[in-house]
């Protein structure tokens, strides 16, 4: 009898399974069909508006909206080995992100092609004699590591000379011009600001920074702020890195022309 | 020499000690390019700047301007044999304020060696300008030029590479090819360069849903095309043709198969309501058959099949049908409404109503028989769990 009770039992369970096992796919099915029919993603007939999708928001959605690292219509293949994101970074890029410099029309994009090579508080934060503990050293942004190495040439390397001080278990921790405490409690109260506490705020996240940053001679130069040997680099690339005729260039002239009416090709 | 006198600092003793620096630089260059084989420098010794991957700017307008040149890539590139100075003309100055745009007419000073002449891409830009695309009417000015496309918004610099054959990789497809070009022709760099040209040109260098991406890229902006007098190309996303592409059928027809078979080129697209035009009715047949192409895909075509409509009614069948207020226009709607009183028959504004009316059947057959359908099945479900309480009483 209790064998018969439990087998009806049993049949009863099956008979709602399999219902609802029916339901569900059909009403799926449904919802699928009527996804097709009420929101195509484009259809005839289905005109819709002919307002962009930018028209609301203007330049700003359509910003947020480009995630190309290279923009259409820029001819030459690239790689986008600058862009690539960082797990170990100065905090300054969040905000200026990998071209801050815009200003001067004559060091503009060669200061922009340095921040492939180094953090921007090496030449941002100067080394001072009250900070014994900062040095300069090759760091891999991607992994942490460390290195008095130089890998890869010409802006193309696994690491970027960084500032660094030792942290905890004597690990070197990247100098940043505000701790990220205070970088978060910035983004995070930035909305509630009015103009004039906005103003005392950034005046505040770059304090840390030097009044006048390292210019390009200063480094460019024997003996100058950067000491490329102890960076790693070979005596010949050294010798090229401490006479370099571009910074010059930049140090001693507005404008260079250059010169055409010497044919050193030969052709 | 000119030098303008604006030094900072510095005199005529440190002029000569920076001309010897750059004129050493210049005899020097840092930089060699490899390409097919031949090692080239970089003759004007733009790589002492440009090589670093981090050299650009935001410009004034906002726009990314990247400066950084990958010398592999570009000696691999179909345009590297050409010094920087063949394109980038009246640069002589550092900071490069008076570059000029990049103009693609330009003579590059490598004789083109079918008619012995220096080589510009004149021809090409010439059937561009009247084409659809192009703006070369000054008594008939297009509107809104800036939507226009330049050279480089479909055209990049593109890596040559052999093509795939026969005889296995394209690496030794090359080998076995050029081992039999360089007995007559001996110099090395050349058979290679020349075997380069000719099998990039036998590619397809973009796959069709890449073909389809760089045309929607401003053809699905339907707000542009209006301004255009243009249906989105998002009526084509409705269509046998753009399943297949999506479902990456082999040789899925994209934009090129229609709009530039057998004998058409690309930088001559004309509108369909131009005899020139490949989609014009008089050359419907020959497009939809492609006879003579590598794919032929209607052979069997006729005037009553290429004359069916491929693209799905957009919005000029419901601008004619429905009238303007059937659509949220934001942008001027009056070219849009023109061309398609032009552009559509009675016979399609016909077809359009009969298919609006199948539409509108489906959209209230379809949801009453789910409902119905929902309903049965959960009173049926609630009839079996009553059912099941009662026996259990």
């Amino acid at each position: 009898m209790k064998t018969t009770h439990l087998d009806q039992k049993l049949a009863k369970v099956r008979l709602r399974l399999a219902k609802i096992l029916l339901i569900v796919p059909m009403v799926v099915f449904g919802l699928w069909l009527l996804k097709l029919v009420y929101l195509p993603n484009v259809g005839s007939g289905k005109a819709g508006t002919l307002r962009s999708s930018t028209a609301d928001g203007g330049i700003f959605v359509k910003i947020l909206s480009d995630q190309q690292l290279v923009p259409r219509g820029h001819f030459h293949m690239v790689d986008e080995h600058v862009s690539a994101q960082e797990t170990y970074q100065v905090l300054c890029l969040n905000c200026h992100g990998t071209y801050p410099h815009r200003k001067e029309k004559k060091t503009r994009a060669v200061l922009n092609f340095h921040g492939g090579i180094m953090d921007c508080t090496v030449c941002h934060v100067r080394k001072d004699p009250a900070h014994q503990e900062r040095y300069l050293v090759w760091l891999n942004h991607q992994t942490g590591q460390t290195s008095t190495h130089v890998e890869g040439g010409f802006g193309k390397y696994p690491a970027k000379i960084a500032l660094v001080k030792m942290g905890a278990e004597s690990k070197p921790v990247l100098v940043q011009p505000v701790s990220e405490g205070e970088a978060k409690a910035f983004l995070k109260l930035k909305e509630q600001f009015t103009p004039d506490q906005m103003a005392r705020a950034k005046i505040k996240l770059h304090e840390g920074l030097s009044q006048k940053p390292v210019f390009c001679t200063e480094c460019h130069k024997k003996d100058g702020y950067l000491n490329f040997s102890d960076l790693g680099f070979a005596p010949n690339r050294v010798d090229n890195l401490t006479s370099n005729e571009i910074a010059r260039m930049i140090e001693n002239y507005e404008t260079f022309y250059i010169p055409k009416e010497i044919d050193f090709t030969g052709q | 020499m000119r030098m303008r006198d604006t030094r900072r600092s510095g005199s005529y003793a440190a002029f000569k000690i920076m001309l010897a620096l750059l004129a050493a630089a210049l005899a020097f260059p840092l930089t060699a390019f490899s390409a097919g084989g031949e090692i080239r420098t970089d003759t004007e010794n733009c790589l002492i700047c440009h090589r670093y991957p981090g050299m650009g700017r935001f410009d004034e307008a906002g726009v990314k301007r990247i400066y950084y040149i990958n010398e592999m890539k570009f000696a691999n590139s179909v345009h590297g044999k050409l010094k920087c100075t063949n394109c980038h003309v009246g640069l002589d100055k550092i900071p490069h304020t008076d570059i000029r745009k990049v103009d693609c007419t330009t003579q590059c000073h490598l004789k083109e060696p079918s008619t012995e002449r220096e080589f510009s891409h004149t021809n090409m830009v010439e059937k561009y300008n009247h084409s659809v695309h192009g703006n070369s009417d000054p008594n008939n000015p297009k509107p809104f030029p800036e939507d226009l496309p330049t050279c480089t918004y479909c055209h990049d610099n593109s890596i040559r590479s052999p093509l795939e054959g026969v005889w296995g990789t394209s690496q030794a497809l090359a080998n076995e090819t050029l081992s039999r070009c360089v007995g007559c022709h001996t110099k090395d760099h050349w058979a290679q360069n020349y075997y380069l040209h000719v099998t990039h040109r036998m590619r397809h260098l973009r796959s069709q849903a890449e073909i389809i991406k760089l045309c929607t890229s401003c053809h699905e902006d339907s707000e542009k095309m209006s301004r255009h007098g243009l249906d989105s190309i998002a009526t084509f996303k409705d269509t046998f043709h753009w399943n297949l592409v999506k479902f990456k059928v082999k040789d899925a027809p994209d934009c090129i198969s229609c709009h530039v078979p057998i004998g058409f080129t690309t930088h001559d697209i004309r509108p369909k309501y131009d005899q020139a035009s490949s989609v014009n009715k008089r050359n419907r047949v020959n497009t939809c058959s492609n006879q003579g192409g590598i794919q032929s895909c209607h052979p069997g075509a006729t005037d009553d099949f290429a004359g069916g409509r491929v693209h799905a009614y957009g919005t000029k069948a419901q601008l004619v049908v429905d009238g303007a207020q059937s659509i949220a226009v934001e942008a001027d709607e009056s070219l849009l409404s023109e061309r398609a009183r032009r552009d559509m028959s009675e016979r399609e504004i016909m077809n359009f109503k009969i298919l609006s009316y199948i539409r509108l059947f489906y959209k209230i057959l379809i949801p009453m028989v789910i409902g119905f359908m929902v309903c049965h099945q959960t009173l049926d479900l609630l009839a079996t769990l009553r059912k099941n309480r009662h026996n259990s009483h």
